[in-house]
């Protein structure tokens, strides 16, 4: 009789010291995991309750800011650390990402508020614009240098070495907003009268489009195309967004929306796609060759968009608005990943997504500039292995199950103030009676005479070449 | 756009290739010839790689077949090890090879299936493309984890196995399986190790039930309804001793009718006769006592949803489950008599044995008449009943670990293997010789065992599928009869039999699992107290809803009728499928001629006879066609027809009148 049998020992698994792993084994047979699918169902659902347990996205405000509205802000395309802002007092502060401090602060930057703030392609010096009809430029180095002057010495601007502007461009108007080219020494600027092409050896632009490209009102944002280097997009008080070729004397391309665009940003990974904030509560994305209607329309907001930021991967995007509140929507979705909102922070007046896209910058209307997390549940600091793979695991679950009602009510649910609900809910009401109108007139009359009309079509008023 | 995709090294690798491989293929010889170069190869025959997103469906095609073959490969190369070693042993291996062909033409069947529905959905590329992939990748999947299986199941089963013709492995005794296995052991020098060392017998003065918990470690003894000491003792099985330094041995002065481990082997629960169902620690210290619930036959725990479930016998008995996480009471359901009303429940007779569906966590509910329902919280009415011993109360049920199999014990000495699939239907039984089956149990390999007065006989997994001549091990207690429970120890090649004499330990050498599972919460013997901590908070993160119990464990996760009344509709439909299959002898009318003079009998009867117009015409037809018919035979035969009828037949019904 051949005979074998099971025979297991504790010493089989006996740890040498208390600090050795402890064995582990798998069984992969089914019969051994009894009901998979519900228990991983209801582990879908603890994952997406500890994804809300764990969302607190923001992570403070950079200290010792401004007295006055924060209107701009600019991050350096070459590093992650540096941050200007400038504030509607004309006030422009330096800032150090990483330890949410103040570097130095330049009290006499301009003498009304400042509308443009842009660093230069080394990242070394960046310029600033403001009603005031001025246009300088700084040295980073210089003005830290200043302010560690000044902190040793108790006044600074009358006893130290003055390390002011290193230039400064005047013109009769105000200026409304600026940029810089992504490759070349060469900024735009937009001002009430003309929109002018810098150089910054010069003292006079390089050229000057005084007809205001073909506009009818003043340009009030002017962008350089990342890829292209003399294609500019503009936007215009007469409610048009338009491209020009600095090359050429007319403007190229041109459409009108119903309400005038507050912003405009190019897609830094996608060239041809550019996002423009409305006043009409909407983002939307264009494509450059296809000016007659957006791509996509992305709805939320409950006010008017003042500005836009593009994450570097160029698949996100984050809004600020006037209702209070920012909103991050990912470009193939017409709907908001996340909302973002306190109870002090005021209309958001400038947006900025990190170079590592992990985090969010917002400057507001309180003088207060924050920093956001992008992703709400993200932990910060260092993460063990197990602590990803359990993460990557808690991801993987809720995505398989996203569609499920009780998961997607969990991970999808945000708590917004009262007003934004109400607002939101009046929105809905409103767009459905909107909707049932044109149902029952498209019912009730003779076939043909009305016709249902695309949302993105209707974005649109004309398209001008 | 995939062509070009593609990377240098994956066109060297199909340049390697012979090119007739598309002749083979053979569907599509009308493309121009350099295409067939396009197509990937697999260099890697462990389908490691990926599929890329830019594959054409052409390519998606070529790779899954590959897939297929490959996977075809491996699992003859398994059964080629297994036929090998199976070869030296009496197994029957023709059984075996038709039974593989018989799967590999049931995989053939489904592939065919699918050729026709994906051509059903030819119009449908984008979806035909999608859903091909998504085979390709289970298929992948599925080699994958063959693969992990290779290296992660490392242990391998148990056996006996009789080497001359003449010999038998139900004639191999514990004393001599004993002495073998220590004589196998002697080179060693560490005894401990020994498979020999289960092998004992504990005498106790009252008889005595035991029952083992998930991970085989822990042995719960209990006395007896005879006892009204009600003596309880948590041994654990490594060091066969008594748990906290012979604390974990206690009398709670109540007659035990059964006694169940909770999740842990830290808690338990004791029913006893006139008594409520308690909760007790380790130590002997009453936790919670259900003072609503009294007098309970039998309990069930359910590890998952940490429902504790009690059925007793008294009026409606009642089954009750309570979820121990809360302390409160989930649902009650009246197993003898309807809420409705009706006399249909009353016949069930009294609930006298309680097991759970460890694949689905149903219970079921053996009664006195014979039956066998099935049970879950979230419907008050049983989801299926069974009539299993016609005249004969169920004295003993098991169910496998895989949910297939129910075995029934009746007080007929029949044992009855039940199909639960989808059919529900009796497979075949056996014949317990010295006394009704007491207790039964399946093994984690699924072997059966069956105890019957002091006898425990033991039957291989295959015994469950096909009718055996010989059981696998044989074991009796002298005097011990009946045996009280006889239960399989987890992950060990041991059965522990609880009998009139105290308990007795034995080895069935292939009965359990030899591969652990640390990762599965209280299911490893070796875990240390931090482990079970642990374990324990990921348990109750895990806890699954009462509600979630049903017959198909799939349900949650699938596809779901939106309409809520369909949806109803569907469950009803599902459990009214398996009630007919359990009773599928189909009423034969009767044939009698009894109550004849009833009155709708009656005039049903009249109703028959009445000759109107419709009949007529019906009748005229039908004759009228029979005429044609045999005109038409004849001409066929070649002869020649003449019409026999007169113009007053010709002549339709209204007009006859007009002939003479």
């Amino acid at each position: 009789m051949k005979i074998k049998t099971l025979s297991r020992s504790q010493n089989s698994v006996e740890r040498e010291c208390s600090g050795d792993l402890r064995r582990e084994s798998r069984n992969l047979n089914p019969q051994y995991h009894p009901m998979q699918r519900s228990r991983e169902y209801v582990r879908a659902v603890q994952s997406a309750k500890l994804d809300r347990m764990f969302a607190a996205p923001l992570i403070g405000n950079l200290g010792e800011g401004h007295i006055d509205a924060v209107t701009v802000s600019a991050l350096s395309r070459r590093s992650l650390l540096p941050l200007v802002s400038g504030g509607a007092d004309g006030v422009l502060k330096l800032w150090d990402l990483a330890t949410r401090t103040s570097v130095a602060t330049l009290e006499g930057g301009h003498s009304r508020t400042v509308t443009g703030v842009v660093f230069d392609i080394e990242g070394d010096r960046f310029y600033s614009c403001g009603d005031d009809g001025l246009v300088r430029q700084w040295s980073i180095h210089a003005v830290q240098r200043q302010q560690s002057d000044s902190d040793e010495e108790d006044d600074s601007i009358t006893k130290g070495p003055y390390h002011g502007p290193l230039e400064t461009w005047r013109t009769p108007g105000s200026f409304k907003s600026m940029d810089h080219h992504w490759m070349d020494h060469e900024f735009a600027t937009a001002s009430d009268e003309a929109v002018c092409i810098w150089s910054p050896e010069r003292s006079t632009p390089l050229q000057t489009h005084s007809d205001l490209w073909g506009s009818d009102d003043t340009v009030s944002v002017v962008r350089y195309n990342p890829a292209e280097r003399c294609l500019l997009a503009h936007c215009s008080a007469d409610r048009g967004v338009g491209l020009h070729d600095t090359r050429a004397s007319k403007a190229l391309k041109k459409t009108v929306l119903r309400m005038r665009s507050n912003a405009l940003e190019w897609n830094p990974m996608e060239p041809m796609n550019f996002c423009v904030a409305n006043e009409d509560y909407n983002a939307y994305t264009f494509d450059m060759r296809k000016l007659n209607s957006p791509t996509r329309i992305y709805k939320g907001h409950t006010s008017a968009v003042m500005t836009v930021g593009w994450s570097p991967t160029g698949r996100e995007f984050v809004t600020g608005s006037y209702d209070r509140t920012l909103r991050i929507f990912p470009t193939n979705m017409g709907y908001s990943r996340e909302i973002y909102h306190t109870k002090r922070m005021q209309r958001v007046f400038t947006v900025q997504y990190t170079m590592d896209h992990r985090f969010v910058v917002s400057g507001s209307d309180d003088s207060n500039l924050r920093l956001w997390k992008a992703r709400a549940s993200e932990q910060l600091g260092q993460r063990t292995t197990r602590e990803e793979a359990a993460r990557d695991y808690r991801q993987a679950l809720i995505k398989k199950h996203q569609h499920l009602p009780e998961v997607r009510g969990i991970y999808k649910s945000r708590k917004v103030p009262k007003v934004i609900q109400k607002l939101s809910a009046q929105a809905r009401i409103q767009k459905d009676s909107a909707k049932r109108k044109q149902e029952n007139r498209i019912k009730h009359s003779k076939p043909g005479t009305y016709q249902r009309e695309n949302d993105r079509k209707k974005a649109v008023v004309k398209e001008v070449d | 756009m995939g062509k070009k995709r593609r990377s240098k090294q994956e066109q060297q690798q199909e340049s390697l290739t012979p090119k007739n491989e598309e002749a083979k293929d053979g569907n599509d010889n009308n493309d121009d010839p350099p295409k067939s170069n396009e197509r990937p190869t697999v260099s890697d025959p462990d389908g490691t790689h990926d599929i890329h997103r830019g594959f054409t469906n052409k390519e998606a095609r070529a790779r899954r077949h590959e897939l297929i073959q490959t996977l075809q490969e491996k699992t003859e190369k398994k059964n080629k090890k297994k036929n090998q070693k199976d070869n030296n042993a009496n197994n029957d291996n023709n059984n075996h090879d038709l039974a593989q062909s018989l799967k590999e033409q049931q995989n053939n069947d489904e592939t065919n299936n699918n050729k026709k529905k994906r051509a059903r959905l030819a119009h449908d590329k984008i979806l035909e493309t999608r859903l091909e992939s998504k085979e390709t990748k289970l298929l992948q999947a599925k080699i994958a984890a063959m693969d992990a299986a290779d290296i992660l199941h490392t242990g391998t089963v148990g056996m006996v196995q009789a080497e001359t013709d003449m010999e038998r492995t139900t004639g191999l005794s514990q004393v001599e399986l004993k002495r073998q296995l220590l004589q196998d052991n002697n080179d060693e020098d560490d005894n401990s190790d020994n498979a020999a060392r289960h092998i004992y017998d504990l005498t106790m003065e009252s008889p005595h039930g035991l029952k083992y918990d998930r991970s085989g470690r822990y042995a719960l003894l209990y006395s007896n309804a005879s006892n009204p000491q009600g003596h309880v003792a948590i041994m654990d099985c490594h060091t066969r001793s008594l748990v906290n330094s012979s604390q974990g041995e206690f009398y709670i002065q109540q007659s035990i009718r059964d006694a169940c481990f909770l999740h842990q082997a830290r808690l338990l629960a004791t029913a006893a006769v006139n008594q409520p169902v308690a909760i007790y620690d380790d130590r002997g210290a009453e936790i919670h006592s259900l003072s609503d619930h009294k007098d309970a036959v039998a309990l069930e725990f359910l590890p998952y949803h940490f429902l504790l479930a009690a059925i007793d016998d008294r009026g409606p008995a009642l089954l009750r489950y309570i979820d121990i996480t809360t302390g409160q009471l989930v649902s009650k359901h009246r197993t003898r008599g309807d809420p409705s009303g009706s006399r249909e429940g009353l016949r069930a007779g009294n609930p006298v044995v309680l097991r759970q569906n460890p694949s689905n966590a149903v219970l079921h509910c053996g009664h006195t008449n014979g039956t066998v329902t099935l049970w879950s919280p979230a419907s008050q009415k049983y989801l299926v009943k069974f009539l299993c011993h016609k005249g004969a109360a169920i004295t003993s049920l098991a169910v496998d670990m895989g949910g297939n199999v129910m075995v029934t014990g009746g007080a007929d000495r029949q044992v009855k293997v039940w199909d639960l699939r989808n059919t529900y239907r009796h497979v075949h039984s056996y014949f317990t010789v010295a006394g009704p089956p007491t207790s039964l149990d399946i093994s984690q390999q699924g072997m059966l065992g069956i105890g019957h007065a002091g006898h425990a006989t033991i039957w291989a997994p295959s015994a469950l599928q096909v009718k055996a001549k010989d059981p696998y091990m044989h074991h009796l207690i002298p005097r011990g009869g009946p045996i009280e429970t006889l239960r399989f120890r987890p992950y060990e090649d041991v059965c522990g039999i609880g009998h009139a004499k105290g308990m007795s330990s034995i080895v069935i050498p292939g009965s359990g699992e030899p591969n652990l599972d640390t990762a599965e919460y209280f299911t490893n013997p070796f875990s240390d107290s931090k482990q079970r901590r642990e374990a324990e908070v990921r348990a109750l993160l895990d806890k699954l809803s009462p509600d979630m119990i049903a017959l198909d464990p799939n349900v949650i996760g699938g596809m779901e009728e939106l309409d809520p009344h369909k949806r109803l509709e569907q469950i009803r439909d599902q459990q009214e499928a398996a009630n007919n299959m359990t009773n599928n002898k189909k009423k034969k009318e009767k044939t009698k001629k009894r109550g004849r003079s009833k009155i709708q009998t009656k005039l049903r009867r009249k109703q028959r006879n009445i000759v109107d117009q419709q009949t007529m015409q019906l009748r005229e037809a039908r004759e009228q066609e029979k005429t044609q018919e045999d005109a038409e035979r004849k001409a066929a035969k070649g002869e020649i027809v003449v019409p026999t009828e007169t113009p007053k037949e010709q002549a339709p019904t209204a007009l006859k009148r007009f002939f003479s």
